[in-house]
C-alpha cells in the first residue's frame, strides 16, 4: 500500500478525503521525514489545508512557522557571511538546503536545514576557516580522531558553530568525499556558479541536481532520504520546465562529473515515487552496467529507505536495509582498510558512558 | 562626512513603550529583543522615519526631552548610536 | 506482547496516546490520570508517545526509552525513572511543537475572575505555588506551559499532574496529608521528583480559554522579606520572553503577542517564604481590587 504521505505529496487533493485516523498518520509520517512544513505548504497551495480537521491543520501551520524562523535566521546569517567572504575576496557559495532557500527554488517551500553548507576551493579552505573563526564561528570541540577523520577522509573541515548566534557551518571543498569513488573534478563546479542574491552564489542548475543526487545515494543520512528524494523531484520538475534542453545538459554534466550512476538511481526512484519521467534516451545514456541485475538489490534497499520510518508504512527488513546502506555509505567514502577501524571506533564510543544520557 | 545614520534593515524595529523609563525593542532582522533607554528609543524612532545626521539627532533629542520637561539631562548621543550600531539596529550611512 | 498501558487522553487542547509495556507505569497513570477525559476512538492523535524497555548494558541498570511517533529522540534512561521520563516527554511534545500559541514557561492558575500567569526560572517556586493554590480551591491550568493565543490575553488550559521536587514534596505533604502523589522518583538530575494530582476543581477539564488578569513573577526566599510589588512592563516583557519556548521562533508575531498579553495586564514580583501568606496574596490578586 502506498504510504499516505506519498499519496498526499503526489496528489495534495487526496488529503481532503482522509479519515481522522489517516490524518494522524499523515502528520506523523510527514514529521518523521522532516516534510511536515513542506507538505503543509503544498496542501495550502492546493486549497485543501483549510478543509482539514483543525487538529491536524494546526500541526502543519506550526511546522510552517518553525520553518519560516529558519528562513529568517538563514537570511541574517548570510548577511554576516557575505561580509566575511567579501573581505576574503572569495565567492560565498551555498550548497543544498541553504542554496535552495536563498534562491527561493520550489523545493525550498517548507524545507528545513540543520546547518549552512558552503563550498570553497581547496586552495582557499584554510584561509576561509581562519576568516570564519575571527568572525565568531568556532570549531566544535571534538576528539582528535574525529578531527582527522573530517579533514583527511571527508570533504569538509569539522563543523563551525557561531559562538553567540549558534549557527552551524559545514565548509566543503568538493561535493563528495574524495574517497567516494567518482573522480569528481571539483574545480569545474566553480565554472557554472550562479548568482543567488548580491554577494551569494550557488551551483549551476545541473550541478545542484547532481550534488543532491550524489548526497542522497552516497551519504548515509537515511532519515532524510524521502525528503532528499522530494528535493530531487522538485529540482528536476522546476529546471526541466525552465531550462531548455535541461535533460540533455544534465546527462552531459553527469558524465563530466562522473556522477551518472547516482543520477540514474535518482531518476529511477523519482519516477517510481513521484511519476516524473525524463526522456527515455536520457535514461538509456546514464544506465549503469548490469543495471537490470543490480536493480533488484538497489530496489530492495531503496524502496525501504524511501518509506517514512513509521510502523504504519515501514516495510519488512527496513532496519536491515538501513544498516546495509549505513555500511555502504561508509564503504563508499572510505577505503576499505579504513572502514573497519572507523566503524569499530564508532561502536566503541557508543558503548562508552560519555555519549549516554544527556 | 561620516556622521549620517540609518536603520540597518528594511523593516524598522518594533517598539513597545508602556510609558516607563525603558522601552522594549524588537529587531526583525536579527530576531533579537532589547530593552532601550528612553533617549535611545527616541533616536531609533527618528531613524525609522528617515536617515539623519548626528547633529540633527542631537537637536531632535533635546527638543523631545524639552517637551517632556526633562531638560538638563545631558545624553551622549554618539555613544548611544554606537551601542545601537553594535546591536545591529543601525548603521553609518555614507 | 500486549502493552500494560494503552490509552488516549484529552489533555488540554491535545490528545495524547500513551503506551507502555512497563507494568509499573499502570498504577501511577491510573491514580494521576484516572479522571482525565478519554478520547473517542478515531480521534485525531496529536502526540503518540510510549515508554519501552531497552536492552540493559552488561552490569548496568534496567533501562527504558521515551518515544514520540515511534521514534527515539533521547537516550534511554534508568527504568526506575520511567514515569518521570514519561511526564517530561509529554511536556517536551508541547514545548517543541504547537506554535499556534505563544508558549511561556509558566504556571497558570485561575479562579472565576480570571487566570494568573506565573513565569518562572526553575527553582523560583512556580510549581509549589501552583500545587498550593490547586489544593486550596484554585484551578490549575498548567504548571509548565502558558498557552497564549496570539492577539488575545487568553490562555488555554492544559492541566497535567504537577511535578514537585525535594522540599516542595515535603511541604505539600505536611500541609495536605491527603494529597495524591505519584511514586517518588529518586536520584533524578533534579533530585527526588514526585507528581501531584492537583485537579481538585470541577472545571479542571473545561477546555475553554481563560482571560489573564495578572502576571506574577514568584520568588521563594527562605529568609527574605515577603512582598507583592508592581513590576515594570518592560522587564516583565523581557523576562517572560526570555523564558518562553517559542517567543523568538514566532518573530514579529511573538513580539506582538507578548505586547498584547502584557499591555494593560498588571505585573507583579512576589517574594514569599510563608505559603499561607502567598495564598493570601493570590486571593488579593483574584479579587476585583487588584487593578486599583
Amino acid at each position: 500500500m502506498t504510504p499516505v504521505l506519498l499519496e498526499a505529496l503526489r496528489q495534495p487533493r487526496s488529503a481532503a478525503s482522509l479519515s481522522t485516523a489517516a490524518l494522524t498518520l499523515l502528520v506523523a509520517q510527514a514529521r518523521t521525514t522532516n516534510l511536515l512544513a513542506a507538505l503543509g505548504l503544498r496542501l495550502e497551495a492546493a486549497g485543501v489545508l483549510e478543509d482539514l480537521a483543525p487538529e491536524a491543520r494546526r500541526h502543519f501551520r506550526s511546522a510552517v512557522l518553525a520553518q519560516e524562523k529558519q528562513q529568517r535566521d538563514l537570511a541574517y546569517e548570510l548577511s554576516h557571511l557575505a561580509r566575511v567572504f567579501n573581505a576574503l575576496g572569495e565567492p560565498l557559495v551555498l550548497l543544498k538546503g541553504a542554496a535552495y532557500i536563498a534562491a527561493g527554488l520550489d523545493c525550498s517551500r517548507g524545507r528545513l536545514i540543520s546547518d549552512i553548507d558552503l563550498l570553497v576551493t581547496e586552495a582557499s579552505i584554510d584561509r576561509a576557516e581562519r576568516s570564519l573563526q575571527s568572525a565568531g564561528w568556532e570549531g566544535v570541540k571534538q576528539d582528535t580522531y574525529d578531527d582527522r577523520y573530517y579533514r583527511r577522509w571527508m570533504h569538509e573541515i569539522p563543523p563551525l558553530v557561531h559562538r553567540s548566534r549558534g549557527s552551524v557551518l559545514d565548509v566543503h571543498h568538493t561535493i563528495l568525499p574524495p574517497t567516494a569513488g567518482p573522480r569528481l573534478p571539483a574545480e569545474r563546479l566553480f565554472e557554472e556558479l550562479q548568482p543567488i542574491v548580491p554577494g551569494v552564489q550557488g551551483l549551476g542548475a545541473e550541478d545542484m541536481v547532481l550534488h543532491s543526487a550524489a548526497h542522497l545515494f552516497y551519504e548515509s543520512e537515511f532519515p532524510h532520504a524521502l525528503r532528499d528524494l522530494w528535493d530531487q523531484r522538485c529540482l528536476l520538475l522546476q529546471f526541466s520546465e525552465q531550462i531548455p534542453d535541461f535533460w540533455d545538459r544534465l546527462a552531459a554534466r553527469a558524465g563530466i562529473m562522473d556522477l551518472e550512476t547516482p543520477l540514474w538511481l535518482s531518476l529511477r526512484y523519482v519516477d517510481m515515487h513521484f511519476a516524473i519521467s525524463p526522456p527515455p534516451e536520457v535514461l538509456a545514456r546514464l544506465r549503469p552496467k548490469a543495471a537490470a541485475l543490480r536493480s533488484v538489490w538497489w530496489d530492495f534497499l531503496f524502496r525501504r529507505i524511501f518509506r517514512p520510518d513509521h510502523p504504519s508504512t515501514r516495510l519488512r527488513f527496513h532496519a536491515t536495509a538501513e544498516q546495509l546502506l549505513f555500511v555502504r555509505g561508509h564503504a563508499l567514502r572510505m577505503p576499505p582498510w579504513l572502514l573497519l577501524p572507523h566503524l569499530a571506533r564508532k561502536g566503541l564510543r557508543r558503548l562508552g558512558p560519555a555519549t549516554e544520557g544527556a | 562626512m561620516n556622521n549620517q545614520w540609518a536603520l540597518t534593515g528594511p523593516d524598522p524595529p518594533l517598539l513597545y513603550d508602556p510609558g516607563e523609563d525603558t522601552v522594549v525593542c524588537y529587531n526583525p532582522a536579527s530576531g533579537d529583543t532589547y530593552r532601550l533607554s528612553r533617549p535611545a528609543a527616541t533616536l531609533l524612532s527618528q531613524l525609522s522615519q528617515h536617515p539623519a545626521s548626528l547633529d540633527s539627532l542631537e537637536q531632535q533629542l533635546a527638543a523631545s526631552a524639552g517637551a517632556a520637561g526633562s531638560e538638563g539631562q545631558s545624553v551622549d548621543v554618539s555613544a548611544l548610536l554606537e551601542e545601537m550600531e553594535a546591536l545591529g539596529l543601525i548603521r553609518r550611512a555614507h | 506482547m500486549a502493552p500494560a498501558l494503552d490509552q488516549a487522553l484529552r489533555i488540554g487542547p491535545y490528545t495524547y496516546r500513551i503506551r507502555s509495556e512497563l507494568p509499573e507505569l499502570a498504577a501511577p497513570v491510573a491514580s494521576l490520570y484516572g479522571t482525565f477525559p478519554k478520547a473517542d476512538s478515531g480521534s485525531y492523535i496529536d502526540f503518540d508517545v510510549s515508554l519501552s524497555p531497552v536492552r540493559r548494558r552488561p552490569g548496568g541498570p534496567a533501562r527504558a526509552i521515551f518515544r514520540f511517533d515511534h521514534r527515539d529522540h533521547f537516550a534511554p534512561v534508568e527504568r526506575r525513572h520511567a514515569f518521570a521520563t514519561l511526564e517530561w516527554g509529554m511536556n517536551w511534545c508541547v514545548s517543541v511543537h504547537c506554535n499556534e500559541y505563544l508558549k511561556l514557561h509558566a504556571g497558570v492558575v485561575a479562579t472565576e475572575t480570571g487566570a494568573i500567569v506565573l513565569p518562572g526560572v526553575p527553582g523560583a517556586g512556580k510549581s509549589t505555588l501552583c500545587a498550593l493554590l490547586g489544593l486550596n480551591g484554585w484551578r490549575v491550568l498548567s504548571d509548565e506551559h502558558a498557552l497564549v493565543t496570539p492577539g488575545t490575553k487568553e490562555v488555554t488550559p492544559i492541566y497535567r499532574p504537577i511535578s514537585l521536587k525535594n522540599e516542595s514534596i515535603t511541604l505539600i505533604e505536611t500541609l495536605h496529608g491527603d494529597a495524591i502523589f505519584g511514586p517518588p522518583i529518586v536520584d533524578t538530575h533534579k533530585g527526588t521528583v514526585s507528581h501531584l494530582k492537583a485537579d481538585q476543581h470541577p472545571d479542571t477539564f473545561d477546555p475553554a480559554p481563560v482571560t489573564v488578569r495578572a502576571i506574577v513573577f514568584p520568588q521563594y526566599r527562605a529568609d527574605g522579606e515577603q512582598q507583592l510589588a508592581r513590576r515594570s512592563k518592560t522587564s516583565s516583557f523581557l523576562t517572560a520572553a526570555y523564558h518562553a519556548f517559542n517567543y523568538s521562533l514566532l518573530g514579529t508575531a511573538g513580539f506582538e503577542a507578548m505586547r498584547t498579553l502584557i499591555d494593560g495586564t498588571p505585573c507583579y514580583d512576589l517574594q514569599y517564604r510563608d505559603p499561607a501568606w502567598a495564598l493570601r496574596a493570590f486571593d488579593y490578586l483574584a479579587r476585583g481590587d487588584a487593578d486599583a
